[in-house]
């Protein structure tokens, strides 16, 4: 994929201190349409579509949520906090504004963890955006099949 | 025959047959295409842009003859006509919009879009090529707008006759079949050819 | 070379002048008084540009979004004495109703002369405020109170339950000025300073900068205020529900009925937390509480076991146990998008009305 003049300005967007503090890429240099590229190259591996997991992720974040942030065990597995913030963050795409309130997952097999808000699922399942190396909201592929080991879906 | 001999009128009448500054050497195009969608918007642009082509022709002949000739600074002649039209439309708008609330809301609100109207810029280069005397450019000047304001008024007529009375496929509505329209106007302006002849 | 440098100079300045010449006597409006709603407000000033910008000057800011290019239509107001006709690039944006009532595009209208103009009240008092932070308080782990003191003779007018833009400065990564919404806490008879109430977000941009970077004495602008979430004019009784920062507007709600006098509604306010740890504010209103006989506060911890005096609980849970119907009740409610979702199902579950259920959107 070749990086367009669009994709500039959305990746300008996302460095450190222009829509959030740390910005979206955490310390991942490379050009956002190779970042694309390669997590869409995983995702295809591993069968699964953006659009899943966002919907599985979000539905593990409303069980957390009006739980006035107390942390909460979903299926046995999973223990979920979801913050409660007011007000809301633009997308770097400029295609709205989305809530705050980050979630934080902790399961209790793999140990691993993930973090996320409305925005980055948002990123995600519209622009296939999974976050840059090693920034807190990575929603990394591998790493979230593992969590959430969903069925790979057969349409492509 | 010597193009200082010419009678203005013979200019005059030429600009808007002949020589059509729209239909012949297609300028200023994007206002006539914009604003041609209506009958009463066409007119008020035709007439503002007779009036600012009729003075700043003059005007122009004046900075470049008496200005840069004798200094020998043809070659800003360009950036000077542009100031100078720029300038007077400015100068202009302020007056009407003084003077008449009326004649502001025909004909100044217009005068900012013709300060970039290559249709007055052109007809200031081709004084200067063709070489006409000072009162050929008031003519020329006066016969290039009122050809042009001919124009868009055709073609704004056509285009509201159009949208009651034909359908056009929707690929070319717009601005794609004001230019069909434009070039058909065009070959029938060529049946003015022979009646007279400048350049 | 230099003749043309000197002859283009000539004609450029020539023309300059010319137009100065014709700004001043054909542009030229005079002084021309602007009157706002009515005498509210009046200005001098000199005519001869758009209104909208005639007004910006005056710090009155009517809602823009082409930036007076008349593309966007949103800049729109009424227009009583002055405007003169109506103008053919105002048009697309009006409707009949609208041109009939004297509604303008305010940035095409040029002020020529004496002009009267109706605003909506709350823009004449939304305002820029340069202030000085007077006091920072730390009410939790995560929360802070800040008290920022108004310039010299200023004043700000505000209904309680209304919140403020603060800006921060740039620093470290963030390049560029940037402005979060927060509720006012102080009361509106407070008006020589402005109260807030701010809790930390994660990487966020202005809280971070408050918490990290701001100081006692520091310069703060402010622009405010804004919201629709105020205490509604009935007699019916009040729920107040808050969670972390949301105690803000509600505490300015409650000091605004003690100082307007409201004996006449019972006002009960819920204020849920997690544990001890996350309360503040508790003993003002403790003295609120023995003082005014129709005001009873109830925090709620969901998840505290020890010896503590408060609910227990969910706060969800905690007002739903303390109301059976509540038909005639009005709801104020204040917290995160999910607290107020869940309030709202919980409270028109006991009967009450949409219609009395009221929150800050924060939009």
């Amino acid at each position: 994929m070749k990086q367009t003049p669009e994709l500039d300005l959305v990746q300008a967007k996302m460095q450190p201190g222009v829509l959030t503090l740390k910005g979206f890429l955490g310390n991942d240099d490379r050009k956002l349409a190779d970042i694309l590229a390669a997590d869409a190259q995983s995702l295809g591996n591993l069968g699964i579509t953006t659009t899943a997991i966002a919907g599985r992720l979000q539905q593990l974040a409303d069980r957390g949520t009006d739980l006035m942030e107390e942390e909460i065990l979903v299926e046995n597995r999973y223990r979920i906090k979801v913050r409660d913030d007011r007000g809301k963050i633009p997308s770097p795409w400029g295609d709205g504004l989305f809530e705050k309130g980050d979630v934080d997952l902790f399961d209790t097999v793999t140990g691993h963890s993930l973090k996320w808000n409305r925005l980055t699922l948002r990123l995600l399942s519209a622009h296939g955006f999974c976050g840059g190396l090693a920034s807190e909201y990575r929603l990394d592929p591998q790493r979230v099949q593992e969590v959430l080991s969903l069925p790979p879906t057969s349409d492509n | 025959m010597d193009i200082q001999n010419i009678h203005p009128l013979v200019i005059f009448f030429a600009a808007i047959t002949t020589n059509n500054i729209l239909l012949t050497n297609f300028l200023g195009m994007c206002s006539y295409l914009a604003v041609s969608k209506d009958l009463k918007s066409s007119l008020g642009l035709g007439v503002a842009v007779i009036f600012v082509s009729t003075c700043t022709a003059p005007l122009n002949w004046l900075v470049y003859y008496k200005l840069l000739v004798p200094f020998g600074l043809e070659y800003l002649q360009y950036i000077a006509f542009i100031i100078v039209i720029a300038a007077f439309t400015q100068i202009i708008e302020m007056i009407i919009e003084r003077v008449s609330t009326v004649l502001y809301l025909t004909l100044g609100i217009f005068l900012p879009l013709i300060t970039v109207n290559c249709a007055i810029f052109g007809c200031v280069l081709f004084l200067v090529i063709r070489q006409y005397t000072f009162i050929q450019s008031i003519a020329y000047g006066m016969g290039a707008g009122t050809g042009w304001a001919l124009a868009i008024l055709a073609l704004a007529g056509i285009r509201t006759r159009m949208e009651k009375k034909s359908k056009v496929i929707p690929e070319l509505e717009g601005p794609g079949i004001a230019l069909i329209i434009t070039g058909v106007i065009a070959m029938a302006f060529i049946g003015f050819s022979g009646i007279v002849k400048i350049n | 070379m230099l003749t043309a440098i000197l002859v283009i100079c000539a004609l450029t300045g020539g023309l300059t002048i010319l137009l100065l010449i014709a700004e001043s006597v054909f542009a030229n409006y005079g002084e021309v008084n602007i009157d706002v709603n009515k005498g509210e407000k009046t200005f001098k000033t000199r005519g001869g540009s758009s209104l909208l910008r005639t007004l910006s000057s005056q710090k009155l800011f009517l809602p823009s979004g082409c930036g007076g290019r008349g593309s966007c239509g949103t800049c729109k107001c009424k227009v009583l004495e002055g405007g003169g006709p109506l103008l053919p690039t105002e048009t697309p944006y009006l409707n009949d109703e609208e041109r009939k009532t004297g509604i303008r595009l305010s940035c095409q209208l040029k002020v020529k002369n004496d002009i009267k103009i109706e605003v909506p009240e709350e823009l004449l008092s939304i305002k820029e405020f340069e202030t000085v932070i007077e006091k920072i308080t730390d009410y939790t782990h995560d929360i802070k109170g800040l008290r920022f003191k108004l310039a010299e003779g200023e004043t700000i007018k505000f209904r309680a339950g209304q919140f403020a833009n603060l800006f921060s400065k740039p620093y470290d990564d963030v390049k560029e000025e940037t402005s979060r919404a927060y509720s006012i806490s102080s009361a509106p008879s407070d008006n020589r300073a402005i109260e807030l109430v701010v809790r930390y977000v994660p990487n966020g941009m202005v809280t971070t900068y408050v918490f990290k970077h701001l100081h006692e004495g520091d310069r703060v602008k402010l622009i405010g205020p804004f919201g629709d979430f105020f205490l509604r004019d009935t007699d019916r009784e009040i729920v107040c529900i808050a969670g972390g920062s949301g105690l803000a507007p509600i505490r300015s709600i409650i000091l605004d009925m003690i100082d307007r006098g409201i004996t006449n509604r019972k006002a009960t306010f819920f204020f849920g937390a997690v544990s001890t740890r996350d309360l503040y504010y508790v003993e003002e209103f403790k003295a609120i509480e023995k003082q005014h006989p129709w005001f009873k506060f109830i925090p709620a911890l969901s998840r505290d076991d020890s010896g503590h005096p408060y609910a227990r609980g969910l706060i969800t849970n905690v007002v739903a146990d303390n109301y059976n119907d509540m038909k005639n009740i009005e709801a104020y409610l204040c917290g995160s998008p999910g607290m107020i979702d869940a309030c709202e199902k919980m409270l028109t579950g006991k009967g009450m009305p949409k219609t009395q259920i009221f929150y800050d959107k924060f939009s």
